[in-house]
């Protein structure tokens, strides 16, 4: 068999991109990377001329990935970008990220500002999981989202941007579907749930996981490519699996999942459950009477006590 | 033939067919292929790569779930 050649310039490739059957040189798929990325930004308009942008940034490859691409465009676009790093309190795992979040920032010139789990709710990732039956994701994700747009919200973005990749949504997707979290699902696709909160722009979301880790790779950015202690045991790694299984056997079905969700959305959106109020106790937009975050808050503090 | 295939810093021998890809290096270690890259000498390469006895091949998993 001849070795496998980028469809472009017949230079060896590193990357058959099976849903469409190219295959890419180095170069070649940086520079459809990051295209592609250009892209999916105008497709759904996610940046105007002249915003400041939030940028959650872990360390990890998608964030530092999203990054650096959004700091190429910044001058062209007159954007303003401010990174916002969330500190969970991971121990073993997130002080190598955060570093490398950092080292990164400075090297780019972004501003970087810190917010940990520990100042704002009073325990770190660590110690709410020692407290409660409930899996590190839960929390993780809930108090995440909170801080991320009340920092980006304090901070006057116009928008707020995360690393989430096709996988990520993908997954979301499914979970959502098979939990039959039905205001979950439609939340997912909106940018603009409530005045209340940031828009949340994925410049991303077309990007599969496997191409951004090559990218990051190939383009030497500084990313930590080490997995969360918690990442093993949770519903989202079933369905992940799950769903590799059916892009191995079937290449395109995660974009098959992701233009079927959309095609739903506006469907979705005659749902009642889209609106958002603001929690009873601290105000923060919620779907129910009072957030996620303060009960989950509370149910901390009767363990704690207990 | 037998081939090498390193993962994080353990490393592995496993026995294929003699002109075996990548591919079918990562179906007999049933890795699937969506959730690593895979470097051949150095130098990162696609899963249609035909390897050779003694090849030595890297895997990076790039799943990184946080
Ligand atoms: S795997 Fe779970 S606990 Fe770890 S960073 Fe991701 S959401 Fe948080
Ligand atoms: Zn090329
Ligand atoms: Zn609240």
């Amino acid at each position: 068999m001849a070795d496998p050649e980028c469809s472009i310039c017949g230079r060896r490739a590193c990357y058959l991109r099976r849903y469409s059957g190219q295959r890419f040189c180095a170069e070649h798929f940086v520079e459809y990377f990051e295209a592609k990325v250009k892209r999916t930004m105008l497709r759904y308009r996610m940046l105007a001329r002249g915003e400041r942008i939030g940028v959650a940034v872990s360390g990890g490859k998608d964030s530092l990935t999203l990054l650096s691409i959004l700091s190429t465009l910044a001058p062209k676009l007159k954007l303003e970008l401010q990174a916002i790093l969330i500190d969970e309190g991971i121990a073993g795992y997130r002080a190598e990220t955060v570093e490398r979040a950092r080292r990164f920032c400075s090297e780019l010139g972004v501003p970087l500002l810190e917010l940990s789990f520990r100042e704002h709710t009073g325990l770190s990732l660590d110690e709410m999981v020692e407290l409660s039956r409930r899996n590190a994701c839960t929390f993780c994700g809930v108090f995440r989202r909170r801080l991320l747009n009340a920092a980006a919200r304090k901070l006057g973005c116009d928008k707020l941007a995360t690393g989430h990749n096709l996988d990520d949504e993908v997954q979301a997707i499914l979970m959502n579907y098979l939990r039959g979290d039905v205001e979950r699902l439609l939340r997912l696709g909106v940018s603009t749930v409530s005045k209340k909160l940031v828009p949340r722009i994925k410049p991303l979301m077309e990007m599969p996981e496997k191409e951004v880790a090559l990218y990051a790779l190939l383009s030497g950015i500084p990313a930590s490519f080490e997995e969360c202690p918690y990442a093993g045991d949770s519903f989202r790694t079933d369905v992940r699996d799950c769903i590799n299984r059916l892009e191995e056997k079937n290449p395109g079905i995660k974009f098959s999942i992701l233009r079927g969700y959309q095609k739903l959305l506006p469907f979705l959106e005659s749902h009642e459950a889209g609106a958002l109020r603001r929690c009873a106790t601290c105000g923060e937009p919620s779907s129910g009477e009072r957030c996620k975050a303060c009960l989950l808050i509370e149910e901390l503090s009767r363990s704690a006590s207990r | 033939m037998k081939v090498k295939v390193l993962v994080g810093r353990e490393e592995r021998e496993v026995e294929v067919k003699e002109g075996a890809s990548v591919a079918e290096v990562l179906e007999a270690l049933g890795i699937n292929r969506e959730e690593v890259i895979v470097k051949l000498g150095g130098t990162i390469v696609t899963e249609e790569e035909p390897l050779e006895e003694g090849s030595r091949i890297e895997l990076i998993r790039v799943i990184s779930g946080g």
